[in-house]
């Protein structure tokens, strides 16, 4: 993992290739659409700057780059190897799209197994705190980008990474703010 | 006792859930002691074979029937068993009796071969299901048990002796087996089917590398979630991490819109014509003392572009003005509880057109 110092400064350099190209490609923006293109680019960068190794950062580039005009900024963002890099993380999403079905098929059929074989039974405790845990287990996939194809293992392993990017990605926008705030108050 | 044996092992039979495990369990009383057919061991194995087997006998027994099938072997066996249990008292005794007993004990052999074969068959379908590198060492196994109980039960004589020396190891397996019972992970359960300790060792060493793997990332995790080291328990954990992206999430999101009104208030039009000497200067500005110097950095070439802006700028940067403070606010409050975008849209339009209006 990387130090967050050095994290910062990568998301940084990116994010502001990100904007540069945002804000020549296009004169007129309404501020959703700008709020939208810095999300874009702070998203991608972000990811880009985790060098795509993580799952959560491709399954985001792998997002982004689904759009055109995404797409161009996704280009310059990663820069030379943009293509690898997006060719990978879209092979990737495809696997995972695969892995998904497959796991919902074998869900299905479970289902059905169960309910011919067992007849309701009480329910414990274990069973319970077994389904809470399942649930937020869930959620949580919900919230980290491409959660939904990963075992609990992975999943905790991205969640801890998508924590200490997303805190690196708060500083520095909190940073930049600031930065703007006092050179409008200048 | 043997009646006992053999509802047990009918009821076993109804029950689908235990019999894997039963099964297993009886593969393993019988191939510990490798030569045993004696009248002693044999004598033994029936009885912790009951005591195994016992647990089980709580299942509703459709048993009844089948029993009264094997009545009659039943019976024979009962009363042969009550000939070979009081040969456990001395050794000398059992000498005397031997030959007279031989038969009775080949012929229970015979049976209980019989039963055990059916239910290491059980039991080694259960185990495909689970694990199907196991699948071939357990019926190795099973097979020569087999055979070494075949063969050994023609040379039973050897064997008095030994029975004796065997008991320990015996029990040790027992012990094994109750830990098995105790976690439910599949690897030891296997354990008991697979004697060599190779595998054993290798497929515990799995699950406790995993689980350290595990238990090491929750740590960082809870490092890393504030809040989160007081709590036990995966589930109250879980939700503390959820709470915690998510509100994340939505400070990304709602600094992302701080930052984009700002930018808009800046310059609309050269917002981002810094140069790379900039950025290279925020880099270096980074490392130490991240948000002063960064704001000193981009100020000044920034205000210098601020300059030459026109009417709209001055105009934005009077809303701003009034609505930067008010944004904070907004910002700090309602962060962590609300979802952004909505309230965020409602206070553009005010941003927007109140003080406009104002201001003409």
């Amino acid at each position: 993992m990387l130090s967050p110092s050095s994290l910062k400064q990568e998301f940084l350099k990116k994010w502001v290739m990100g904007l540069q190209v945002c804000n020549n490609s296009e004169k007129e923006m309404s501020i959703m659409e700008r709020k939208k293109a810095i999300k874009l680019s702070a998203d991608v960068a972000m990811a880009s700057a985790r060098t795509a190794s993580t799952s959560w950062s491709r399954a985001l580039i792998a997002n982004a780059s689904k759009n055109n005009e995404s797409n161009f900024i996704v280009d310059n963002i990663l820069g030379n190897d943009s293509q690898k890099i997006k060719k990978a993380s879209i092979l990737s999403l495809s696997h995972n799209k695969i892995v998904l079905r497959s796991k919902k098929i074998l869900k299905k059929s479970h289902r059905i197994r169960r309910v011919k074989k067992i007849a309701p039974q009480v329910v414990l405790a274990s069973s319970i705190a077994k389904r809470l845990v399942k649930k937020r287990t869930q959620v949580l996939k919900r919230l980290v980008p491409g959660g939904e194809s990963m075992d609990d293992f992975s999943l905790i392993e991205e969640t801890l990474d998508y924590i200490v990017s997303l805190r690196a990605q708060v500083d520095v926008m909190r940073c930049l703010a600031y930065a703007t705030e006092h050179l409008n108050s200048k | 006792m043997f009646r006992l044996q053999n509802k047990n092992y009918t009821s076993i039979k109804d029950s689908p859930e235990v019999e894997a495990f039963e099964g297993n369990e009886l593969n393993s009383v019988f191939s510990l002691p490798p030569q045993g057919s004696s009248p002693e061991i044999s004598g033994l194995n029936g009885f912790e074979m009951n005591y195994g087997l016992s647990r089980t006998t709580s299942y509703p027994a459709a048993a009844i029937s089948e029993v009264a099938v094997t009545a009659t072997a039943v019976t024979e066996a009962k009363q042969r068993d009550s000939s070979v249990l009081p040969e456990k008292m001395s050794f000398k005794e059992r000498k005397a009796d031997k030959s007279h007993n031989l038969k009775a004990v080949a012929e229970e052999e015979d049976c209980k071969e019989k039963r055990i074969r059916g239910c290491t068959e059980q039991g080694e379908s259960k185990i495909t299901e689970q694990n199907s590198n196991s699948d071939n060492d357990s019926k190795n196994t099973s097979n020569n048990n087999n055979n070494k109980r075949e063969t050994s039960a023609d040379t039973s004589k050897e064997n008095s002796k030994v029975s004796e020396v065997q008991k320990p190891d015996y029990i040790h397996v027992r012990a094994r087996r109750g830990q098995a019972t105790d976690s439910h992970s599949l690897a030891e359960r296997i354990s008991i089917v697979v004697d060599g300790t190779k595998f054993v060792q290798y497929i515990c060493e799995i699950v406790h590398v995993r689980r350290e793997k595990i238990s090491e990332r929750t740590k960082y995790l809870q490092d890393l979630v504030p809040g989160c080291n007081k709590i036990t328990g995966k589930a109250g954990m879980l939700d503390e991490i959820i709470n915690y992206v998510q509100s994340l999430q939505r400070q990304v999101e709602v600094e992302n819109i701080f930052l984009s009104m700002k930018l808009a208030a800046v310059n609309p039009t050269l917002d981002f014509n810094i140069d790379n000497f900039v950025v290279t200067e925020v880099f270096s500005a980074c490392t130490s003392n991240f948000p002063i110097e960064v704001s000193s950095e981009i100020a000044n070439p920034a205000y210098l572009q601020f300059n030459p802006l026109q009417q709209v700028v001055s105009c934005s940067g009077l809303e701003m003005g009034i609505n930067a403070p008010d944004m904070a606010l907004r910002r700090t409050i309602s962060a962590p509880v609300s979802s952004p975008e909505t309230f965020l849209d409602s206070s553009c339009f005010n941003t927007v057109s109140i003080p406009y209006l104002n201001n003409q």
